[in-house]
């Protein structure tokens, strides 16, 4: 029971003052609110960037599909209080002449908070697109990657880094020359000269076969070299191969395949004069 | 056993607490001073700040999201507004003052929303770090509207009962 000497009871505002009050009140929390988590995950943000992301060993072959194979790996750590959402790398990669090889990336993950992931990176490039083959022409290709991820749920960051990487291929400067035919022991045989530059940071190991076409499309003969040679090595060597009676390989082509992992790598073809 | 009142506090008729008629509203110019020295910290927010972060980018090679003069012109008109609000707050120009500054906020945070994905390309590196931030604009622009709802119910009560939130908002 209130007594006539207690103090007056202060008069309850409006309700118009009051809902104006309380809003203007609210609008002033969100800001604050909004300004101290953008400013925590500012500094998060940063912890990311000193772990230093790191991309792993890289491995390029060439494969049983017939394109050049490109392993690696990229590890992330996250020692923040926010998951790193939506996270991806995405490449796209252009030859020399500008022929698109790739456009791919690796599936989509989060990297939850006070964790790391290492992400497997596997691109398959076509030997050839456009005029430039990846087997027989040094080059440098364009590199383009985005590096896409949702951080602190407010933020899509997307790092691009657009590179050239030097290219050596594993056939590089492939001449096929075919002499004229000489008769030896009653068949008649021609000198088939290969020779080309394993410019590739891989040795090229398997069998090189190839056929010696007629104008009209016959195959006048065939053999098949064992290669070992080293990465950065030349390599020349020539195989008299005996021509089918009433073959005559003037005019027409030779057609060669590198025989790798059980895959048949065709080679571009070489004219006969 | 029930208590029987007093005849004198029965005597006394319980009414509803009067109304409060007294308030104390600053002077004009202690209101101008106050409000003058409030300008301070406010240019630097909105003005020095932004300019400046603005300027060091530039000067790095890499371009603002906005120009800076834009962010001058909203700086500037924010911190007018604010300071005029302030100044006029006793009067019935309070409202719409509250309203202008609120929608000048909004419409400073929707220019910079429709520009909401920033591209920086890190000179010499062959480097872009692009960065979105419609969500964090999203977030910001929640208090302005908040304000501007709040300005429009002021606006109402001022001409709907004009001085009755004085002593609420200058209390004796």
């Amino acid at each position: 029971m209130s007594s006539p000497l207690a103090p007056r009871a202060r008069p309850r505002p409006p309700g118009l003052y009051r809902a104006a009050r309380a809003l203007r009140r609210l609008g002033t929390i969100a800001l604050v609110l909004t300004v101290v988590f953008v400013a925590v995950v500012g500094i998060s943000a940063v912890q990311i960037v000193k772990s230093r992301p790191q991309v792993g060993t890289s491995s390029i072959a060439l494969e049983p599909n017939g394109t050049v194979g490109y392993d690696t790996s990229f590890s992330l750590s996250n020692p923040t209080y926010f998951a790193i959402q939506s996270f991806g790398l995405q490449f796209r990669i252009l030859n020399a002449s500008g022929g698109l090889l790739l456009a791919d990336g690796t599936p989509v993950t989060s990297i939850p908070a006070g964790s790391s992931a290492t992400v497997p990176v596997t691109l398959f490039l076509p030997l050839s697109a456009g005029t430039s083959s990846l087997l027989t022409v040094d080059q440098y290709l364009d590199w383009n990657v985005w590096g896409n991820a949702t951080y602190g749920y407010l933020f899509p960051v997307s790092l691009q880094v657009a590179t050239e990487r030097a290219w050596g291929a594993p056939f590089a400067n492939l001449t096929v020359s075919v002499g004229a035919p000489v008769m030896m022991g009653g068949t008649v045989e021609v000198p088939v000269t290969i020779s080309f530059s394993d410019d590739a940071s891989f040795a090229d190991v398997g069998t090189l076969a190839f056929q010696v076409v007629s104008s009209g499309g016959a195959v006048c003969s065939s053999s098949s070299l064992v290669l070992d040679v080293p990465a950065g090595s030349p390599y020349t060597d020539t195989d008299d191969v005996p021509v089918a009676s009433g073959c005559n390989p003037a005019g027409g082509e030779v057609q060669s395949q590198y025989i790798v992992n059980g895959a048949s790598i065709p080679l571009p073809p070489e004219a006969i004069p | 056993m029930s208590a029987v009142p007093s005849p004198a506090a029965a005597a006394i008729p319980r009414a509803a607490p009067p109304p409060v008629t007294g308030y104390r509203v600053p002077s004009l110019g202690y209101r101008i001073l106050a409000g003058g020295l409030r300008l301070v910290p406010l240019i630097v927010l909105l003005i020095g700040l932004p300019v400046g972060l603005a300027s060091f980018l530039a000067a790095h090679g890499i371009a603002p999201p906005i120009p800076i003069a834009t962010i001058e012109l909203f700086g500037i008109a924010l911190s007018v507004l604010i300071t005029l609000r302030y100044i006029l707050r006793p009067t019935g120009a309070y409202g719409p003052l509250a309203i202008a500054t609120a929608g000048v906020g909004l419409l400073y945070l929707y220019l910079l929303l429709v520009t909401a994905t920033y591209a920086i390309a890190i000179p010499g590196a062959h480097v872009t770090v692009s960065v979105g931030y419609e969500r964090l604009i999203l977030l910001l622009m929640i208090g302005p509207a908040l304000a501007l709802t709040a300005g429009v119910l002021t606006l109402i009560e001022d001409v709907s009962a004009p001085k009755e939130r004085l002593p609420f908002d200058y209390p004796a």
